[in-house]
């Protein structure tokens, strides 16, 4: 099956250091891929890049198409959307204006598109016209995703989802992400740390470490093939 | 012949006013446009004592600089939690109010029509400097002398401390440096030199008035500056000449009336434009070799440092604990660090929750737990970068929750951060120095008058710091530039100055996470010779198996609240925490 | 105290005059944080088109703002597409945007002499000649033209709060102004965003340069003296928000002309900085300031 997305030799460079080294990576259609490594191993630099956020070398393929140089406005009209880490919302503007504003990307962003994501997340619908800011972590986080899915994207870049959560709330979000491949065809390339939770819903994992994946295996055979400590 | 004296006088008096902005804005990194309200005060203070009481000049000059350094002084610790914009905001708004002032004291200062006689120096009583020639000569000599005072404090550890803070300014305070002290006195210093400028040129024309030091003036001087390259020394009195002589040739350019009163602004403008966009780093272009300069000028840069001990050796006493030799472990109370119900919120989220755990001397604890769980938090709310909202943090039986970062780092307990906040323009060397405790040259009247001790501590440090260095294999990047190193070496680097304090407690952020084998295994000897010295460990780790290698106890933090703490190899055997938090499925 | 009522009307068409200057360098400075110092300046060549259209082309009122409107737009955008972007750039987080905002205010603003003339202009008498109409609300006095300022003051207040709040150019620029990065992310072009906030922060000053010409003559230096009162009165009164701007420009009004009730009319200038300045230094958030 042709990937959805596939780098070639991806590198980052922020001035003379080196954050994303050569990096290969595959996501095929309706797949859930987790890539986890240690702190400042370049897992959030490369899913900017991969975003079109930070300038890189190498080759991005979505969909056999190279998007290489394009600009994340392009990508997102492409179906490639990124939810970056932080729970990241318009805090001064209401929870309707937060799902507005990332379906502008799209030439027409219709009311069934925030519909579809009130859907999955009622309790988002419940709280439209509050200001972002006043929601909880795991409002925002809620919301951080639903803004990723309102362009109704092919694949979704994650970036560490469960930061900061209780344990209820990390098994819901894996849930919703698990649910966004079955429901809407999407894929998920995710980042975290929380291991048992991402190896769960994922089919892939990489491992990630000093800028460079040093390892790759399917999600239930990755504990017993992989050094913990080489990663972390 | 007087004219070229006159141009003279005028180039002295620019340069020691670019100098003292650039003291300010280059090499202390705060963006102030309030220089021409320091240089009118110089002016107008100087120029009232002589004018009215017959004063000697140099008295008059200094009470001149006093007065400038006072409210430059007051001006810096008002501003202290103001920086960047809001800086640029409220140094408009103090130069407005003091040329309002000096427009508007009419009694005090002759308002708008200016303050006229001010007469020529008189050193003795009736001598008067009345040739011009003699005049010039007074002011190159007092040019001399302030470019001798940069030079000095420029390249001394004050200077260095006021670059690091340039730099980064929370890293200088967890090393123990006061900030507000040296804002204080940079300004005061800068303050006092600028007001020199403007009693010169007071005396020299005899007649000044609030029109000559309008924003416009400031904008002069910083063009200059910016010319000269900020941070520069010796290229400051060549950019102001030629500034100077630039502007000043439009006058003898025969402009048609309606060109002419506009012609050396527009002039100038168009200079400090032309800088700003193509050569931000002035005449001479990149500074790269900033540091290396600072390094050469203390004749250190070639010649390898004395060092005391074996280079590379890890011997025991090369670095000294506090307190002497008797680190004796069991005399001293077990609890070295005690926290208890420590609360804090950021805007609405609570995130630290009632949290109580004590760390043990002599041990190494690690505090685990998932992201976001609120260990640097905690971190930031013991060492003093950010205060707590409730409750009590107590160091070796005194309670440090409320001090400062400074006060909690001369107390005895040094950080890391996750992110390193080197001082990137520094050296490696320099990283380290800086750090070091007890340095009569950060003050200024020791850099300017006790060279001699400064000199003697400065070696001192300087041998003690390529000991460290070699300690944790940095010894070959000794004048690096921190912006210049690898990955491991930048955390080596982080490690080594903090290490410079001395510290009894160490708190670790993430010393590990990435480091290759080699680089790992050199943490942990390091971390294992700290504490057979004496010394305490607190270190933030996510590396499980480097954690039971490491760590004698651990403390859980999770969501902000205290899940477990304890022996180590305790808590890694409780399955149920494992599972719930570690993300792990088996023993490795 | 019929004088304390006059001096507060008077107080709140100085307002008007300040709060125009400062919204529109408030709405550059939160949502693309530049510190855009050319600002009074190219308030400062809006003025001088106005006059010059009105005056000396027979151009008439409407004709002025039109050609006043087109080059601070013009000019307001060149600075950011054309300076700004690439400082940004080349040295971020620096402060070579203020140094080269400085720099072209004040190679505009003598520019604007050269061609028009360093001598003070009677705006007054060259645009709306000797009319004095105006309204008497008892011992209160309101020339046309203030009320004029005032009203304009409001209406452009009103507009900006729709357009901010109800137009899609609006949101997104509050999203810029919310988070940079996250605009970004969820697709939100943000230089072009940058331009229309310049455009539109440089047209909604635009006629305060006039008023303040019509209230004083017009000179070289009256839009960077308004925008150094501005400046300050923005950091004071809350970046971020538009009421806050609004609130402390009246605010500052009020004090300037009531102060006159207590001191002498020369000391105006030195008790509102002093007050600012306190302001900012004590409470650096503004009084209803979103960001710290």
């Amino acid at each position: 099956m042709k990937p959805l997305l596939a780098t070639s030799r991806l590198t980052v460079r922020y001035g003379g250091k080196v954050a994303v080294h050569s990096v290969d990576l595959v996501v095929a259609p309706r797949e859930i891929v987790t890539i986890v490594g240690h702190n400042g191993a370049g897992k959030s630099s490369l899913l900017m890049a991969l975003h079109g956020h930070v300038p890189a070398e190498g080759r991005i393929e979505l969909d056999g198409v190279d998007i290489t140089g394009w600009a994340p406005e392009q990508r997102l009209e492409a179906g490639l959307a990124l939810v970056p880490q932080g729970h990241q919302v318009f805090r001064g503007l209401t929870v309707r204006e937060n799902l507005e504003l990332a379906g502008m990307a799209l030439r027409r962003a219709t009311s069934a598109d925030l519909g579809s994501v009130f859907a999955i997340f009622p309790r988002l619908k419940e709280r439209s016209t509050q200001r972002a800011g006043t929601l909880s972590g795991g409002e925002q986080q809620m919301l951080a995703i639903g803004m990723g899915l309102v362009v109704r994207p092919r694949i979704l870049l994650v970036d560490e989802p469960t930061i900061g959560l209780a344990p209820a709330l990390v098994k819901r979000v894996m849930a919703d992400l698990s649910d966004a491949r079955a429901s809407r065809n999407c894929s998920v390339l995710l980042v975290e740390q929380n291991l048992t939770e991402s190896l769960a819903i994922a089919d892939r994992v990489y491992g990630m470490r000093r800028g460079e994946f040093v390892a790759e295996s399917a999600a239930s055979a990755f504990m017993q093939s992989v050094d913990m400590m080489e990663i972390m | 012949m007087d004219y070229l004296v006159s141009l003279m006088v005028f180039a002295t008096i620019y340069t020691i006013a670019a100098l003292s902005f650039n003291l300010l804005i280059g090499h202390a990194g705060i963006f102030s446009v309030a220089h021409a309200a320091f240089i009118e005060i110089g002016a107008y203070a100087t120029g009232i004592l002589t004018s009215r009481m017959i004063g000697l000049f140099p008295v008059a000059l200094v009470l001149g600089a006093v007065v400038s350094a006072a409210v430059g002084w007051v001006f810096a610790r008002a501003t202290l939690r103001v920086s960047g914009d809001y800086m640029v905001v409220a140094s408009f708004a103090l130069l407005v109010i003091f040329g309002q002032i000096f427009t508007n004291w009419i009694s005090v200062t002759g308002g708008g029509i200016g303050l006229a006689s001010i007469p020529r120096p008189g050193f003795v009583d009736g001598a008067l400097l009345g040739s011009d020639v003699l005049f010039c000569l007074m002011c190159l000599f007092i040019a001399a002398l302030m470019y001798f005072v940069s030079h000095r404090l420029v390249y001394s550890p004050l200077g260095r401390v006021l670059r690091a803070l340039r730099e980064n300014q929370d890293a200088a305070a967890s090393l123990g440096k006061f900030v507000r002290r040296f804002r204080g006195v940079v300004f005061a210093v800068s303050s006092a030199m600028a007001a020199v400028s403007g009693s010169l040129y007071a005396h020299f024309m005899s007649y000044i008035s609030p029109l000559d030091f309008t924003v416009q003036l400031t904008v002069l001087v910083l063009t200059m500056v910016i010319v000269a390259g900020t941070g520069r020394l010796w290229t400051v009195p060549v950019a102001s000449a030629l500034v100077m002589g630039i502007t000043d040739g439009v006058r003898y350019v025969d402009l048609p009336e309606q060109i002419a009163p506009g012609a050396q602004q527009v002039i100038y403008g168009l200079l400090l434009l032309l800088f700003a966009v193509l050569r931000p780093e002035g005449l001479l272009g990149r500074k790269k070799d900033e540091a290396v300069r600072a390094a050469r000028h203390w004749r250190s840069f070639d010649e390898p440092p004395r060092t005391t001990g074996a280079v590379g050796s890890m011997a025991a006493g090369s670095l000294r604990g506090k307190g002497g030799e008797t680190n004796n472990v069991n005399a001293a109370p077990k609890e070295m660090l005690r926290i208890d119900g420590l609360n804090k919120h950021f805007g609405g989220l609570h995130v630290i929750r009632d949290v109580s755990v004590t760390v043990e001397r002599g041990k190494v604890t690690a505090l685990i737990g998932p992201n976001g769980a609120g260990k640097t938090t905690l971190f930031n709310l013991v060492t003093g970068a950010v205060p707590p909202d409730g409750g009590v943090v107590t160091y070796e039986g005194r309670r440090i929750s409320g001090l400062r970062p400074d006060q909690v780092a001369q107390a005895g307990i040094g950080r890391t951060y996750q992110d390193l906040k080197l001082f990137a323009q520094l050296t490696c060397e320099e990283n380290v120095m800086t750090a070091f405790p007890d340095q009569p040259g950060e003050s200024a009247a020791a850099a300017l008058f006790a060279r001699g001790r400064v000199q003697r501590r400065e070696a001192e440090i300087r041998a003690r710091t390529a000991e460290i260095l070699a300690f944790l294999g940095l010894a070959d990047k000794r004048n690096e530039l921190a912006s210049d190193l690898g990955y491991a070496e930048a955390k080596m680097l982080a490690l080594a100055r903090v290490l410079a304090l001395d510290p009894q407690l160490l708190m670790l952020d993430e010393p590990c996470s990435g480091l290759g084998r080699a680089a790992l295994d050199k943490v942990c000897s390091v971390m294992n010779e700290l504490v057979a010295q004496g010394r305490t460990i607190c270190l933030i780790e996510h590396n499980m198996a480097l954690v039971r290698q490491v760590a004698d106890r651990g403390i859980f933090l999770e969501h902000g609240s205290l899940v477990a703490s304890g022996d180590v190899e305790t808590l890694m055997a409780n399955e149920g925490l494992r599972r719930r938090y570690l993300g792990l499925a088996e023993t490795a | 105290m019929d004088q304390a009522l006059q001096l507060l009307v008077d107080g709140l068409v100085e307002g008007g005059r300040i709060a125009l200057v400062a919204v529109g360098f408030s709405l550059i400075y939160s949502v693309t944080r530049t510190l855009h110092l050319a600002h009074g300046a190219i308030l400062t060549v809006a003025a001088y088109l106005v006059w010059w259209v009105t005056a000396k082309l027979g151009g008439g009122l409407a004709g002025g703002f039109a050609v006043a409107a087109i080059a601070v737009v013009l000019l307001g955008v060149a600075h950011n597409d054309l300076l700004y972007r690439r400082i940004r750039e080349a040295s971020p987080g620096g402060f070579m945007i203020v140094v080269a905002s400085l720099a072209t205010g004040i190679i505009i603003q003598n520019l604007a002499g050269i061609v028009f003339g360093f001598d003070t202009k009677d705006v007054r008498t060259a645009t709306i000649g000797q009319a004095t109409a105006g309204l008497r609300f008892g011992p209160v006095v309101l020339p046309a033209t203030n009320l004029i300022t005032l009203a304009v003051t409001l209406a452009v207040f009103a507009v900006l709060g729709w357009l901010l709040m109800r137009t899609r150019t609006g949101k997104q620029m509050r999203a810029v102004q919310d988070n940079p990065q996250l605009a970004r992310v969820v697709g939100i072009r943000t230089p072009r965003v940058y331009a229309v906030t310049f455009a539109i922060g440089s047209l909604v000053s635009m006629p305060a340069a006039f008023f303040i010409g019509l209230n004083g003559g017009l000179n070289t230096t009256i839009g960077f003296d308004a925008m150094l009162l501005a400046l300050i009165v923005v950091f004071a009164g809350g970046i971020g928000s538009l009421m806050g701007t609004l609130l402390a420009s009246f605010a500052v009004g009020v004090l300037q002309t009531m102060s006159l009730l207590v001191i002498d009319s020369r000391w105006q200038d030195t008790v509102t900085f002093s007050v600012l300045l306190l302001l900012v230094t004590l409470r650096p958030r503004g009084l209803l300031g979103k960001l710290a």
